[in-house]
């Protein structure tokens, strides 16, 4: 069997690629959903980590150390086949919850360092020129939170995307269970395989090109700013 | 710069593992390298096999050596065809799937896989880089012999839940009836007699008014149990549910679920029933086996002894059998196949 059949057989026979891109589909959907829903959750923890009072310092630290400490994989089978057994969640809905919460942790983390690491003395330089607190913090400080934290939430996305790959074990037809249901169709699991790392890489370099994007036209903006 | 080396290893990358997956000349060089591998481990033969709950590896190539004395005597008899090294020590890898066994095996990180005889030929029916090692041909096999394959062979049930014991016995009840009258017949025919070398054949499913009846299946396992290029759930075991729904007027709902996960989804109600290969082969009896211990020749003796002190019914029964589950009776059976690199 030459190197073309089984590119056929995996690729195109069957409309296979169809399929393909329907498993690349929902992994866009999971990791797109979970990442909106996970940062807005990650900006409510950070917001409660670095409080004065105990009580919310407290709760936002145990969140953390909770989600990030325990494998994603566990907590999906434990929200799935026990939180929300009777909830009548669907199954990508159970794992959009279960990566929000994940990616949650990292991103409260990742934003709590880069605002630790912010020139304060800018903010201070701005209040005393008669900004408000809400401006200083919207014009000064969260510009340079987001340069900061920019190249770390793009890992972060990125791994995000790579996590979603275990959303087979509660029922979830996503990229991964695709190429292994391609694999044991075919019998040809490396070439399988390679091909949905190919296109798992893809995924990421175009994340990678989003932030590109995103870099030369704030460098575009400013420039005409 | 940075950008173009950067490009370069993505691009070698890409090659390299093409190349590592096909074409002969990269064929020949994993193979070589396969063998160096084997060859580290000299007087031992690595087999794989897919993971069982409650047993060990060890366990495992205990069993498998208890049954050197029968495949012997099944050789000298004619009815096992063997293509196989001297096995010397025998020692076994789990896997979690099929296609890591393929990926071991290619890799030449175990010699050999006892696989179902249907999915060994489906396997090297689509992988020619496999053939099968040991088969069984049952023209040449007089009772004892049948009956010692059917003990090497496993059988295909309906795993439930022990606290659901009405819809274990509509199961069996269907499955009894789909035996007498030849339907069972009819899907082997079509799902694996014909289905390991042909296109996976269009299942359709009846709605009706009853209940919904909710089954996991792996799509890991052909030709019993895997996907087709459109998406769709195809197999034996979909023909089989299929005919299940229309005799037991439900709707089937076919739920994916990763091998591993199929215990939870049991335990936690999202599915009421799972494939589940386990026990003997549905093809033995109790009785059979007395009638040869006690009127066998000497070796046929000798073969039983063996069998028998590493394995028995009660064993095989438990040997993959999640707690609080029962399982239905078998609706297909089959031999074990050993299947290797060529």
């Amino acid at each position: 069997m030459t190197l073309f059949d089984k590119l056929d057989k995996i690729l195109i026979q069957g409309n296979s690629w169809k399929t393909i891109l329907g498993g690349l589909w929902i992994t866009i959907q999971i990791s797109l959903f979970a990442l909106i829903l996970g940062t807005i959750l990650g900006a409510l923890i950070c917001f409660l980590r670095t409080r004065k009072n105990p009580v919310a310092r407290t709760i936002a630290k145990v969140y953390i150390a909770v989600l990030r400490g325990t494998p994603v994989l566990m907590l999906l089978l434990l929200l799935y086949y026990g939180v929300f057994v009777r909830a009548g969640l669907t199954s990508v809905t159970v794992a959009v919850i279960t990566f929000a919460l994940n990616v949650s942790a990292h991103i409260a983390e990742l934003l709590r360092s880069a605002f630790e690491a912010a020139d304060k003395g800018q903010a201070e330089a701005a209040r005393t020129l008669g900004f408000s607190a809400w401006d200083a913090f919207r014009l000064v400080t969260f510009p340079q939170v987001l340069r900061i934290a920019k190249p770390v939430y793009q890992s972060t996305i990125v791994n995000l995307i790579q996590w979603t790959s275990v959303v087979g074990y509660i029922t979830i037809t996503d990229l991964t269970r695709v190429i292994n249901n391609t694999a044991s169709r075919t019998m040809q699991p490396l070439l399988t395989i390679a091909i949905g790392m190919l296109i798992y890489l893809a995924l990421s370099y175009i994340v990678f090109g989003i932030f590109a994007l995103t870099d030369r036209f704030s460098k575009r903006g400013g420039d005409e700013g | 710069m940075k950008k173009t080396i950067s490009k370069m290893i993505i691009a070698t990358m890409a090659i390299s593992l093409l190349a590592g997956c096909s074409g002969p000349a990269a064929g020949g060089q994993s193979g070589a390298a396969s063998k160096a591998a084997a060859a580290s481990t000299e007087g031992v033969y690595m087999f794989g096999i897919l993971s069982y709950l409650n047993m060990t590896e060890d366990d495992m190539a205990l069993i498998m050596d208890g049954r050197k004395p029968a495949i012997k005597y099944l050789s000298e008899q004619g009815v096992a065809k063997y293509n196989m090294t001297d096995q010397g020590t025998i020692k076994v890898k789990f896997y979690d799937t099929l296609e890591s066994i393929i990926m071991g095996l290619e890799a030449g990180d175990i010699e050999s896989t006892e696989l179902p005889k249907c999915t060994a030929d489906y396997l090297v029916a689509h992988n020619d880089k496999l053939e099968v090692k040991l088969s069984y041909n049952m023209d040449k096999a007089d009772d004892f012999a049948k009956s010692v394959v059917n003990h090497l062979g496993v059988g295909f049930s309906f795993l439930v839940k022990e606290d659901n014991k009405a819809l274990c016995e509509e199961l069996d009840k269907a499955i009894s009836e789909m035996k007498k009258d030849g339907t069972l017949s009819k899907l082997v025919k079509d799902h694996i007699n014909e289905g390991v070398f042909t296109e996976p054949k269009p299942i359709e499913f009846e709605k009706t008014s009853g209940d919904t009846l909710k089954i996991a299946v792996t799509g890991a396992l052909p030709p019993m149990d895997y996907v087709a290029p459109d998406g769709s759930f195809a197999g034996f075991n979909t023909g089989l549910c299929a005919e299940l729904g229309k005799r037991l007027k439900k709707n089937i709902e076919l739920i994916q679920v990763d091998s591993m996960g199929r215990a939870a989804a049991l335990a936690s109600g999202k599915v009421d029933a799972v494939f589940w290969t386990a026990g003997q082969n549905g093809n033995t009896s109790a009785e059979e086996d007395e009638r040869f211990e006690k009127s066998g020749t000497e070796e046929q003796k000798k073969v039983i002894e063996s069998l028998k002190s590493v394995s028995s019914r009660e064993k095989d029964e438990k040997k993959d059998r999640p707690g609080g589950t029962i399982t239905t009776q078998p609706y297909y059976s089959d031999q074990f196949n050993v299947v290797g690199k060529k």
